[in-house]
């Protein structure tokens, strides 16, 4: 995420690159990224835990840097420069409204993409995968390729999210874009709205968001929130693996597209 | 030539010999079987000739091609097949969908590989149960259904991992004649198995593994009456 919000701020910084344009780079840059973790971490087998541990310490390696990157604001981050409305520019401050609705073409591009993976080889076999590796290397999947795979089309997608989030706030700094709770918070609506779902995340997302917007709003900011989501995501995996949407299974009956819990810096 | 040829198979775990110069061939269309107490390394070898261990020394050729340094799904992707001994699935999907994925193997379309699905859930008798979630099958469904998702890379070669534990004695029966019927199509089958009473009839040729080497080798009849096979597994009366 961090690296597509940099990559588009950068450039439209330094030469006035439309977001949109610099969305894509950001995510070949992120994709690239990704790609080269992975290698690194499936080669020495790293799996479970130890490949989240691995991602993790990866994604704080660059926020680190970044931090001590002085062409690249340092510390200080980046601020986008305002200008009138544009959608060249990808910047609405007369209305909001615009925003609004590029996600949500964001969302159901996302989730048409989805739909056709949980019904395509890749679905079948990024779900086999995740359900036990040996089996699916027995059954003549090649894990390590799309394991890879999975890896690159997550973190290219996270980093067109960087770049929204970017031209939204207007600013772009190592501790809003690569910090550890960035990772979490893109996790916890898929572990309370279930893994591994077509709507999964997107419920899960809807709980918990306007939980942590109330009680920011209410109990009080500075961390209260993430103890509150914190602890309802943990209740959720611990007692309803799942998820939200586990307990309307029956109705909700699709495989989709999984993609390892990865921490983009 | 032998469809699968074993040499001088030897294996180490530390300090333990798990295969010591193990040699075995496997004839096309046979049913071979491989027994041995607990910790004999029938699993072991199971292991090397798949991909998911690398022997120290040896050779293993499938139809004159070696296996040894391949991944276990290029090893599928030549047509050797197994099932595991710790029945493992895929828990998030349904029946017909867990053999769908082992049917991808051979087949890029989704439709193509759920008619060969269906086929192969026809054959291991699955069929009615297509659309049950696998986390909900029994036990015995589970090793059928380990069996279907092997049968449907469509390989010549499948290695089956003690597919009769646990199950009753009409069941081995069922069992048996599911064996038969799957040599019948022209597959070779590898059967590690405890059960005397399903591999004594159903195979042609037995090899008894002890301590990580081979005993004995021969038709069922000659195993049974084997002093050195009967003094390490099959016990006197």
């Amino acid at each position: 995420m961090g690296l597509g919000a940099y990559t588009s701020t950068m450039l439209y910084i330094a030469y006035r690159v439309t977001p949109w344009l610099g969305a894509l780079l950001g995510a070949l840059i992120a994709a690239g990224f990704g790609t080269i973790v992975g290698v690194i971490c499936f080669r020495l087998g790293l799996k479970g835990h130890y490949f989240v541990i691995a991602t993790i310490a990866l994604a704080e390696i660059v926020r680190v840097t970044f931090i001590n990157w002085a062409d690249l604001g340092g510390a200080w981050g980046l601020l986008i420069p305002v200008v009138r409305d544009s959608l060249y520019d990808f910047q609405f401050h007369s209305t909001r409204v615009p925003y609004y609705y590029i996600m949500l073409l964001m969302l159901l591009g996302l989730l048409y993409a989805k739909w056709r993976a949980a019904n395509s080889k890749w679905g079948y076999y990024f779900t086999a995968i995740k359900d036990d590796e040996e089996m699916a290397e027995s059954l003549g999947i090649d894990t390590f390729k799309y394991k890879l795979l999975a890896m690159t089309i997550s973190a290219a997608l996270t980093a067109f999210g960087g770049t929204f989030y970017a031209q939204y706030v207007m600013y772009v700094s190592p501790d809003t874009v690569m910090a550890v709770h960035v990772s979490t918070d893109i996790l916890m609506g898929p572990v309370v709205g279930g893994m591994g779902t077509l709507l999964g995340p997107l419920l899960g997302a809807a709980i918990i968001q306007p939980i942590m917007e109330l009680t920011r709003a209410y109990v009080g900011g500075r961390g209260l929130d993430y103890v509150v989501a914190g602890l309802l995501t943990v209740g959720v995996a611990l007692m309803r693996p799942s998820g939200v949407v586990g307990l309307f299974e029956k109705y909700f009956r699709a495989i989709s597209l999984r993609s390892p819990e990865i921490h983009q810096g | 030539m032998p469809l699968l040829e074993i040499r001088d198979v030897t294996k180490h775990f530390g300090g333990l010999v798990a295969l010591d110069a193990v040699g075995l061939d496997v004839n096309e269309r046979e049913i071979f079987g491989l027994i041995g107490p607990n910790g004999a390394g029938k699993t072991t070898l199971f292991n090397c000739v798949t991909g998911f261990y690398m022997p120290d020394y040896g050779r293993i050729q499938f139809k004159g091609e070696n296996l040894l340094g391949l991944t276990p799904h290029r090893i599928c992707s030549k047509g050797v097949a197994r099932t595991f001994q710790i029945v493992k699935a895929f828990h998030s999907m349904t029946v017909a969908q867990g053999v769908t994925t082992g049917a991808l193997a051979r087949l890029d379309s989704i439709e193509q590989a759920r008619k060969k699905a269906a086929s192969v859930l026809e054959l291991v008798e699955l069929a009615d149960k297509e659309q049950i979630p696998i986390r909900n099958l029994t036990t015995v469904d589970r090793k059928r259904l380990g069996l279907g998702c092997a049968l449907a890379t469509e390989p010549k070669l499948v290695l089956l991992d003690e597919v009769a534990a646990g199950l009753n004695p009409v069941e081995i029966d069922q069992v048996t004649g599911l064996l038969r019927r799957i040599r019948d199509l022209g597959v070779t089958l590898l059967v590690v198995e405890h059960v005397m009473k399903l591999i004594m009839p159903v195979a042609d040729r037995i090899a008894v593994l002890h301590h990580g080497k081979k005993i004995a080798e021969g038709k069922p009849a000659d195993i049974a009456q084997d002093e050195s096979v009967i003094d390490a597994y099959l016990g006197r009366e």
